[in-house]
């Protein structure tokens, strides 16, 4: 058997637009998950995460390329592969808003063939996992936001999916529940359920993936876990700054090659806001001491800066600034 | 056929508590019934009452289809649940089939406003068929639209527009149907056209039955419905496989 729960081999995914031409939302995304791992996948708005989500969660068919679940080819196999996967989609939707938390539970576990006490212990068990046993009787349109998003979780964990799709799950979540979200996420791949998931909070995904893909405009740009992430770019090379004034790119680099010539030279500008200076570089003397920085910042207009092996947040928008 | 039922019981709990739907069900049948009386009240028939009566209803019926069974799939989708019933491992058609009984059970309602509106407010006598009569016919009745809105429902997933156009459409459908004019009054091919909508075969149905002591075996009406009903279900299974992967890739199961 395949090793890989997911495998996506270049797939490709266009979409027409109202005025008839054709959009490619994914170009040949090729992309492998582990079993019982949890992969997160990351992009700018835009790039192809949702598409990917909704391919995969049986929405939507690629316009090319193959999608493998389980080791079953997708695209003419969908009904044999929709018994174990399951997603989780955030955003006020997937529920019945006339009905109340029991009932929505009790609907869409149906859709999975559970019956009898093995529905009823389902359904008991994940409303106490997502804490909404006290107002299970009451319709979901008077919960809030949060307490929708939990029920969502909990409809899209009723089959004991073995694939579980989540695209956004903690949009609306406060932090306390996100937190348990987390680790309800942990503990189902720990106990061998993969997991793709998406999400705008970086720190999330850090905390969560084994493995990290970085999508834009639909490619992938980069894909490993964190530490590879980071050595891909280069430890130690990537500058983050804080300026006295505005300065554009163009400054930026001037500023920062007047002072080291040829030692260090830009490979990347990554602007980031206002007088925050982010990039890449790289030096050809490795050791530059703390007596030359120093000297440095204090000959510049820079009020701080640090040279190091960058963040997640850095690594993120070093592969998704053009 | 669980999931058939499930969906059955969903669809009532939801539509009952829908303020909206209250004007399907109650102020639609006064509305239609009051409507048909105006374009009936200057023709001459033994029967009025009757002929008023099953118009009504058959107009009420297909309200129903159209307003709810079908306008449900637009809602599902901006509500975001298409998708999770879609990519559910049930087939689709048991859960809309759900769907469609429970609109067609709830129909009976307007029947029932129809019906005390033509014998309290307009006065006129309706003389109603055998039970048995009466429940086979529903009974086919409930077969041959429920085949109907399964059809058509392929449409209504991949077109934005069809919403629109079965609105559009309700009142010429009514004219092919016999419901405001006699058929046989229309042209050859829109005669031809109302062949293939079942409610031209109910309507017919219907008036022979309540023409009292008539047998339905008998009736050509009958065996029209029937093989209507038999070639949209026949459509279903032959389209039903190209339908789902064509609303596939269309990616038609959400807004966007
Ligand atoms: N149904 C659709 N029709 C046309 N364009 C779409 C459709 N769905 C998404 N897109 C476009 O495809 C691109 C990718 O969208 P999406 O996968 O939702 O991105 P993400 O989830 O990463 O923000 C976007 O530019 C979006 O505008
Ligand atoms: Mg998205």
């Amino acid at each position: 058997m395949n090793e890989y729960m997911i495998n996506l081999d270049k797939v490709s995914r266009t979409y027409k637009e109202k005025n008839g031409t054709d959009f490619v939302a994914l170009n040949q995304i090729s992309l492998n998950v582990k079993k019982g791992t949890i992969h997160g996948l990351i992009g700018p708005n835009g790039a192809g995460k949702s598409t990917t989500m909704k391919i995969l969660s049986t929405l939507l068919l690629p316009s090319s390329g193959t999608v493998t679940m389980k080791g079953i080819e997708l695209q003419s196999n969908l009904n044999a592969v929709r018994q174990d996967i399951n997603f989780i989609y955030g955003g006020e939707r997937d529920l019945y808003w006339r009905l109340t938390a029991r009932e929505n539970l009790e609907y869409f576990s149906a859709l999975y063939s559970l019956k009898g006490v093995e529905q009823k212990e389902k359904i008991k068990e994940l409303l106490e996992l997502v804490q909404l046993t006290d107002v299970a009787n009451k319709k979901v349109e008077t919960y809030s936001k949060g307490m929708k998003q939990r029920l969502q979780i909990a409809r899209g964990l009723l089959n004991n999916p073995r694939i579980l799709l989540l695209d956004e799950p903690t949009i609306g979540l406060d932090r306390q529940s996100a937190e348990e979200f987390k680790n309800i996420i942990r503990h189902l791949a720990a106990n061998g359920t993969t997991i793709l998931f998406t999400s705008h909070y970086l720190e999330e995904v850090e905390d969560l993936s084994d493995e990290i893909t970085i999508i834009s405009r639909g490619e992938i740009v980069a894909s490993g876990t964190a530490q590879e992430l980071r050595s891909n770019i280069g430890k130690e090379l990537y500058v983050h700054a804080v300026v006295e004034n505005v300065v554009n790119r163009k400054q930026a680099i001037t500023l920062f090659s007047r002072y080291f010539g040829d030692e260090l030279s830009v490979e990347k500008y990554v602007e980031r806001t206002g007088n925050v200076i982010e990039m890449k570089v790289s030096l050809s003397n490795k050791k530059l001491d703390d007596v030359k920085l120093s000297s440095f910042v204090q000959n510049s207009k820079i009020r701080e800066w640090k040279i190091g092996s960058p963040s997640l947040d850095e690594i993120y928008r070093y592969y998704t600034t053009v | 056929m669980r999931v058939l039922l499930t969906s059955l019981r969903l669809q009532f709990k939801q539509s009952l508590s829908r303020s909206t739907y209250r004007f399907v069900i109650i102020i639609q049948p006064i509305l239609n019934t009051i409507l048909l009386y105006f374009i009936l009240s200057n023709k001459n028939f033994v029967n009025v009452g009757e002929y008023l009566f099953v118009n009504v209803s058959v107009m009420n019926l297909w309200s129903s289809i159209v307003f709810s069974s079908l306008s449900d799939l637009t809602r599902e989708k901006r509500m975001g649940v298409l998708g999770s019933n879609f990519a559910s491992p049930v087939k689709f058609q048991w859960i809309y089939g759900g769907k469609v009984i429970a609109n067609l059970i709830l129909a009976l309602w307007s029947f029932a406003v129809s019906y005390l509106i033509i014998q309290y407010v307009f006065d006129l006598n309706i003389v109603l068929p055998n039970v048995y009569t009466l429940i086979t016919v529903y009974f086919l009745l409930l077969i041959s639209f429920t085949t109907l809105s399964l059809f058509l429902s392929y449409f209504f997933l991949l077109n934005r527009q069809a919403i629109f156009w079965i609105n559009v459409l309700e009142y010429p459908i009514y004219l092919l149907s016999g419901i405001a004019t006699s058929i046989q009054k229309l042209p050859w091919f829109l005669q031809i056209i109302s062949w293939l909508l079942p409610t031209k075969w109910i309507v017919g149905l219907l008036h022979q039955i309540f023409n009292a002591k008539y047998n339905i075996l008998t009736s050509a009406n009958v065996y029209g419905l029937l093989i209507l009903t038999a070639l949209y279900g026949i459509g279903i299974i032959v389209m039903n496989n190209i339908m789902e992967r064509k609303i596939l890739v269309e990616g038609q199961l959400e807004v966007y």
